[in-house]
């Protein structure tokens, strides 16, 4: 091994082994971030979780739980009465919206159309019965 | 070449100056906090004696790491402190140790950087530019055994035929020629020329390395390779290149070497010399390997040391590898007959936290 002692050596034997992969690949090469065995892995941790990181401090994170959410009503002097009911419906809907969307989900479902059609049926009926007790008083 | 460097450090100072101007104001602040721990149970006989030792995993120390950066428009800035906190390192294990060795606690990292558009520039005790060019590694089994074979062999001397020290420890006889290691520098580091990267730092005794690092997937061949130059000035009284390649292929096989060469700075000094090979095979969380390598006239003129190993890592679930490791290390003396080899095996754990 002594004849193999110079730096040109491994350069061209890193330039040949390189052309070798270049050429078993036959693409372009794709750059990836190299991670020595050596330094703490990346991925998840124990106790830290799927970052494997235990983040002290997230500015953003403070930001998102400062910034006033959707339940946090405006005060009474920047509001008139109608803005307030709307605002109250606002937040109903937003609280609903969630059901709200599964049942949408759910009436687009065969099982759901069926059930909705005889919930709609069951409504005409309650109409009709009074109707049938308004009818009934007035003679 | 004073000259050079002091044009260089004059640079860099000029750029540390400059980047608080380039700077708008802060985006967004993150802190966070991991690290590992590492342990191993070894059994070691030096060819006179044999013994059992529960020690620190040198190759990837038990560390913590506290980083924190924040966006400042095209300016990325950000601290990295890590510390080791070792109880009985395999690196200074010694036959005549009856006890869980000494404790250290040291600084790995305590940098401060500056990631740009033009580059990333750093401040503080951390990797020199040449620092890991000797270990590009993608078998899957560096936790155990990597081209720093020192690591879990450094503190045992090697014993004459009659148990007597033959007065060369491993740590003394081999190295991996892997840069200046960490210190208290100043780097620049160019952005990435599709998967090729630059560095330069300078250090204290007037010391600087070079390093050029490239890391691309062709096809699912990953390739990894990395040279790096040192010169050690009045720090170091050596000059020193090295590199290493690494290439795992899509089927899980996998080749690794290494090289390094050492001008030493001392009347009548050979040149010394590190070469490493190791071949692995990867499959699902499953890793092996064998290697070897050796060093030629690192303590003295025309005395070799050599080793060779095999490693197995199993990685069951992400954050917990065990590893399996067996290694031998000889020493062909300069005069007179060899010393006995050494043998160790290892069993252990890094879970990562």
């Amino acid at each position: 091994m002594k004849h193999c002692k110079s730096r040109w050596s491994l350069l061209i034997s890193m330039l040949t082994v390189s052309m070798l992969a270049i050429g078993c690949g036959g693409m372009k090469p794709k750059p990836f971030e190299y991670e020595s065995a050596n330094e703490i892995p990346s991925g998840p941790g124990l106790l830290t979780g799927k970052s494997g990181e235990y983040t002290v401090y997230d500015s953003n994170k403070r930001k998102t739980d400062q910034q006033p959410s959707a339940g946090v009503a405006p005060t009474s002097e920047t509001l008139t009465p109608a803005d307030s009911e709307e605002f109250r419906r606002f937040q109903q809907w937003q609280q609903e919206k969630e059901e709200f969307e599964e049942f949408q989900e759910w009436k687009r479902s065969k099982e759901g159309r069926e059930a909705y059609d005889e919930f709609l049926e069951w409504k005409r009926w309650q109409s009709f019965k009074r109707w049938q007790e308004s009818q009934s008083k007035s003679e | 070449m004073k000259q050079i460097r002091s044009k260089f450090g004059y640079g860099v100072l000029a750029v540390l100056l400059i980047l608080p101007f380039l700077a708008t104001p802060a985006a967004a602040l993150e802190a966070k906090l991991s690290g590992q721990v590492n342990q191993l149970f070894m059994w070691a006989d030096d060819g006179d004696r044999t013994d059992v030792f529960v020690a620190d995993n040198a190759n990837s120390s038990t560390r913590f790491r506290f980083t924190a950066s924040e966006d400042f428009g095209k300016v990325k800035i950000g601290t990295h402190l890590e510390f080791d906190a070792q109880r009985n390192s395999s690196f200074a294990l010694s036959m005549d140790q009856n006890n869980d060795g000494a404790f250290n606690w040291n600084d790995r990292w305590m940098n401060i950087y500056f990631d740009t558009a033009f580059g990333k520039f750093e401040i503080g005790k951390g990797s020199g530019a040449a620092d890991t060019t000797s270990e590009s590694d993608l078998s899957g089994t560096g936790v155990i055994n990597y081209s720093g074979v020192a690591d879990t062999a450094g503190g045992f001397m090697f014993k004459q035929g009659n148990g007597v020290d033959f007065g060369a420890r491993v740590g003394q006889v081999r190295s991996n020629f892997d840069g200046i290691g960490r210190s208290e520098r100043i780097r620049y580091n160019t952005p990435s020329f599709g998967g090729l990267k630059l560095a330069t730092s300078f250090t204290n005794g007037e010391a600087y390395e070079f390093g050029a690092f490239y890391a691309a997937d062709f096809a699912g061949n990953k390739l990894a390779a990395s040279v790096g130059y040192v010169d050690g000035n009045q720090r170091n009284n050596f000059k020193q290149f090295s590199g290493s390649l690494s290439w795992l292929m899509p089927f899980g096989l996998n080749i690794t070497g290494a090289y390094g060469e050492r001008d030493i700075d001392q009347p009548n000094r050979l040149k010394a010399y590190h070469y490493y090979f190791k071949l692995g095979y990867k499959f699902d969380i499953h890793a092996l390997s064998v290697e070897y390598g050796w060093n030629e006239n690192l303590r003295i003129n025309n005395e070799d040391s050599s080793n060779w190993g095999v490693a197995y890592v199993i990685t069951p679930w992400k954050p917990v590898e065990f590893f399996v490791s067996y290694r031998q290390y000889m020493l062909q003396a300069a005069s007179g007959p060899d010393p006995d080899d050494i043998r160790q095996a290892m069993v252990g754990s890094r879970v990562k936290f």
